[in-house]
């Protein structure tokens, strides 16, 4: 059974936004206008994070994408009265919208705050023409229900079947997610974190590695690399 | 991800079925029938194209769903992004679907800018413009159309220049720097026309002048790829350091930010060189075999730049450029990776610019790295046009006045001439002026001039816009022809940036155009045959050019990148077959040649500007032509790399701040502004969404009393742009950048806001109408400013 997880490497890491663009075009993410993105009510699965330490000129500035943590002790999952955020069976902490009553606990219960609610039928706004050409794999959401990052679930249900059919296993490297296939500098990794020859495995053994707040017991699948020191 | 796949989701339609149900609402049972034919009756196609949102030529594959463009991704073989891409290139599907685009050539009513339009046919719209350009070639005044161009790429602008020279105009004009030509400081010294190459992730030490690696210039994604490399290559962990005025993403992933005061850049260029050349650690084997003019050049520098001089001119300390000089010099050991000196190529920051990029270039000289693995390498040239029989002959270009000279007639022309001349009917008034994916009236310092020269009823002949939006100058045209998108047009690039490799893209529709739009080329070659210059430009429609191109391509040998790993075909209609589905060829690997010059060598003293200068100069010689741009500097000096003060507009006691525009990665300006994804996620460092900001020194705020988030004005001699003030410590305390992109008045329900207010600020509205003389480009970082609280 692979243990899907995402190596994302700091010092590569460029800030451009791909990885967000790309999700929410993969992902069917409707954009959210000016007035309500001032309230802060922007949905991006995957956030990039900019943080500014020191004063001019001794300033510093690190960039973190942040996408759903898919821990393997999910805080968010266990808080849900109604099983709509729960483990699916590839380890991917799933969420099932029609399921969901927007009681929002699980995002009050997620440390990393990368869970999304749909204040509006975000859906409503998005013009017909370009709501007629959204990804046909991924259903849009209804007002009311939370959201977040599923590691691109659907593409590997499409693999799974292709594979199946093809009375095969899911070869190395070919389930994908949108944001590590677009990242110009190759700074995004994905795979099976058990498997032997992955680059994730190796990466996540590096003396670089880390994850997001890992004294919480969350375990998380998605796994640092820090970035190296500078020639200062 | 495979290359192509096969229409697959038959065989899965459970995967298909899930989603349709989600996204549908209760449905009859009379219904059900017809949803299930729906659900698993499904073509799926991947389809190649390339990105025209920069200069980069990212490869692309789309992934069209019964007949839909659903998504764009990175080509995973092309040479350029090998499966990346830029956020800007994510969003073509959006712009395709994007509920703004005309749809349909319009012609106006009433006076012009009044708004008014009405739907004519292609055909109406397309003899209208033939009957024009007949009656000015029969009236002798061809010479006076225009042809301005926003971004092109590939054949468009060779496809566009034939067509106004055959026209008989020498009117083809662009609005910002030629990316497929290389930079001055290139030019100057070793006479090259095509752009050396860096291969960065080989380098040992990268010095970067405000070179945008990471969010302009060349190709942002390819740089972001080698500055993986450079960090995490193999074995590799370059240095890089940023030396900018304003800390960018760039110069916060860099090991080391140098702020730096604008406009002194040469300064410091040219005091590591004095560092260098005082300790003798210049690469002595090359400066001696490869260079000319190194002695008057090293005794200018030595006696002129300093370390304490070059302190007070910039603000880097001494000990800071003593340390970097050594650093970049390295030590010339065997088997050391060279070092390289990169400076922005965008826009003219400053006048006399030219003599910034020869000093930054001249480090490359020094420190011996061109011409090597690592460091500048020449490329080999490829034929630009079709070859041989049937590919026309080439007009020459008419011998008349140009509509962009220069008053004086000494200093260069360009577009930052062209407003003006054309509001004052010098040197002519103009016959017609054709605007291709440009907007003058938004993204010049000089818009209000366009403004008023396109509201005349006198000054031009007939004004036909190719956008695809109702931007801020199409709604003073006569006629728009709205462009296909970049997705349903045929599309072409060549690199011009990759050490080493030459590519070419060539790429077929990904589907039919949507609306009653065409694709401008096609346009133009449409009314080169009704005009009767088949002479020149005997192909039907872009796609027959495309083939003679990929003809001449066939003939140099390389090969299409293809999934199979790429084979040479021997017969051209199997080449052609192919090269429409693997959408991109490499040509043959070959060396360029680092020097174009008379010398063969790098010239410290530029013979290639004395001689351009003389020319310009006419009969007052090298001397007066300097006079005229404005250059201090005296005898052979002014051949040389050297630092050129920059003249601020307005008084340092009224406007104590300089005003540095610049560019975000994600949302650039024009093109993007209708992006409401791209407004969403505006820049990372300050969290900006659908903002519109001024970055200020923490300090400098703290004295004006001015908090993060306060409203501001933003003061210039010219004009003030309300904005949000942004505290920044990445800022200088002597300066305030403000980000481009906003402040549209037109362009669409996301750029512009629907209830007629203005988001944000435009900078070039307050930007002083500077030019520099010696590149007919505008200065945008000259204007002084103050900070006032609204």
């Amino acid at each position: 059974m692979a243990r899907w997880g995402m190596v994302i490497d700091l010092d590569k890491c460029t800030a451009c936004q791909t990885c967000t663009v790309a999700c929410m075009e993969e992902n069917n993410i409707p954009f959210v206008e000016e007035t309500e993105v001032r309230r802060d009510r922007s949905i991006s699965w995957m956030k990039v994070v900019g943080e500014q330490e020191g004063e001019y000129p001794e300033v510093k500035m690190k960039f973190f994408p942040q996408p759903c943590m898919q821990c393997e002790n999910p805080p968010c999952t266990k808080v849900c009265p109604v099983y709509a955020t729960y483990p699916n069976p590839d380890g991917i902490v799933a969420q099932v919208y029609w399921r969901c009553i927007g009681c929002r606990f699980c995002m009050a219960a997620c440390p990393y705050t990368v869970k999304y609610f749909n204040w509006y039928q975000y859906h409503d706004k998005v013009p017909p023409l370009m709501a007629a050409a959204e990804n046909p794999d991924v259903s849009v959401r209804t007002k009311g229900v939370v959201e977040k990052c599923t590691f691109c679930h659907h593409r590997l249900m499409k693999l799974k079947d292709t594979a199946r059919l093809e009375n095969r296993e899911i070869r190395e490297g070919e389930y994908t997610v949108a944001c590590q296939e677009s990242c110009p500098s190759k700074a995004i990794s994905f795979g099976d974190l058990d498997h032997p020859e992955s680059e994730v495995a190796r990466l996540a053994d590096s003396l670089r590695a880390f994850r997001l707040m890992e004294e919480l017991g969350t375990k998380p699948k998605v796994i640092y690399l820090a970035e190296r020191k500078k020639n200062g | 991800m495979k290359i192509s796949r096969r229409t697959f989701l038959t065989g899965i339609g459970g995967v298909a079925v899930g989603a349709a149900s989600l996204k549908g609402i209760s449905h009859t049972m009379a219904q059900s029938g017809q949803l299930v034919e729906d659900w698993t009756n499904h073509t799926e196609d991947w389809k190649v194209s390339v990105c025209p949102q920069c200069a980069g030529g990212c490869g692309l594959l789309a992934r069209v769903v019964d007949g839909k463009v659903v998504r764009v991704h990175g080509h995973p073989l092309h040479p350029v992004n090998l499966g990346g891409l830029g956020p800007k290139g994510v969003v073509l599907t959006e712009t395709l679907h994007n509920p703004d685009r005309l749809t349909t050539p319009l012609r106006r009513k009433g006076a012009r800018g009044a708004g008014q339009w009405e739907a004519v046919s292609w055909e109406e719209a397309l003899g209208q413009i033939t009957g024009h350009l007949a009656a000015l070639r029969k009236a002798g005044k061809a010479h006076t159309a225009v042809w301005l161009e926003g971004r092109v790429q590939g054949l468009q602008d060779g496809l566009f220049r034939r067509f106004m020279a055959a026209c008989g105009s020498a009117n083809t004009i662009r609005m910002g720097r030629t990316p497929d030509l290389s930079p001055p400081g290139q030019y100057y010294t070793q006479g090259i026309t095509q752009p050396l190459a860096f291969d960065l992730a080989r380098s040992r030490f990268v010095l970067s002048f405000g070179y945008n690696l990471l969010e302009g210039e060349d190709s942002p994604v390819f740089q972001q790829r080698q500055y993986g490399e450079m960090r995490q290559g193999e074995g590799n962990s370059a240095t890089l350091v940023q030396v900018e005025s304003r800390l960018s993403v760039t110069g916060a992933k860099a090991d080391r930010w140098i702020p730096i005061l604008p406009g002194t850049q040469a300064a410091l260029a040219l005091g590591l060189a004095h560092v260098i050349l005082r300790e003798g650690l210049h690469d002595k084997a090359f400066v001696s075999s490869r260079t000319t003019g190194f002695e008057p050049f090293k005794k200018m520098v030595l006696a002129e730049y300093t370390p304490q001089k070059v302190q007070v001119l910039t603000g880097v300390s001494v000990r800071s450029i003593e340390h970097l000089a050594r650093e970049f010099v390295g030590t010339h050991q065997p088997g050391e990776r060279p070092a390289v000196a990169l400076i922005q190529t965008g826009q003219s920051d400053h006048p006399r610019e030219v003599y910034t990029q020869m000093a930054v270039h001249s480090l490359n000289a020094l420190a011996g790295s061109l011409g090597k693995t690592g460091g500048g390498v020449a490329q080999q040239v490829l034929p630009a046009w079709p070859q041989g029989p049937g590919s026309g002959t080439n007009p020459p270009v008419p011998a008349k006045p140009r509509a962009d000279q220069s008053p004086d007639g000494v200093t260069l022309g360009g577009v930052a001439h062209l407003g003006e001349n054309i509001l004052k009917g010098s040197p002519y008034p103009l016959g017609a002026l054709f605007l291709y994916q440009a907007n003058p009236v938004y993204g010049l310092p000089d818009g209000t001039d366009w403004k008023a020269a396109l509201e005349a009823p006198d000054k031009i002949g007939l004004v036909v816009s190719f956008s695809s939006f109702m931007d801020e100058t199409s709604l003073l045209a006569d006629l728009i022809l709205p462009d296909s998108s970049p997705l349903e047009r045929w599309q072409h690039h060549q690199t011009t940036h990759l050490a080493g490799v030459r590519a070419v893209s060539i790429t077929p529709p990904v589907i039919p155009p949507l609306h009653n739009t065409r694709q401008t080329e096609d346009v133009v070659l449409h009314l080169a045959h009704e005009l009767g210059l088949q002479g020149s430009l005997p192909f039907k429609d872009y796609s027959a050019l495309m083939e003679a191109h990929a003809r001449t391509l066939h003939q140099n040998g390389g090969r299409v990148i293809s999934p199979q790993g790429g084979k040479q075909s021997d017969g051209f209609s199997d080449f052609w077959k192919e090269l429409q589905t693997g959408g991109v060829w490499e040509a043959k690997p070959a060396a360029g040649s680092l020097f174009g010059n008379g010398s063969g060598k790098f010239e410290f003293v530029s013979q290639t500007l004395k001689k351009e200068l003389s020319q310009r100069g006419g009969s007052g010689g090298v001397e007066r032509a300097a006079k005229a741009m404005g250059i201090q500097a005296k005898g052979d000096a002014l051949l040389m790399a050297h630092f050129e003060p920059t003249v601020f507009s307005g008084e340092a006691g009224d406007f104590p701040l300089m005003m540095n525009p610049y560019k975000l990665l994600a949302h650039s300006g024009s093109r993007t502004a209708n992006s409401p994804t791209l407004q969403q996620f505006q820049a990372v460092h300050l969290g900006a969404k659908w903002d519109s900001w001024v970055e200020i020194n923490p300090e400098t705020a703290r004295k004006a009393s001015i908090q993060d988030g306060d409203e501001v004005w933003v003061v210039s001699a010219k004009g003030r742009l309300r904005l949000t003030a942004r505290l920044y410590a990445g800022a200088m305390p002597e300066v305030v950048n403000i980000p481009l992109g906003q402040g549209h008045t037109a362009g669409g329900r996301w750029a512009a806001r629907e209830d007629g207010t203005i988001r944000g600020g435009n900078p070039f509205e307050i930007m002083m109408k500077t030019y520099d003389p010696m590149r007919g480009l505008p200065a945008t970082g000259t204007t002084r400013v103050r900070l006032e609280k609204a």
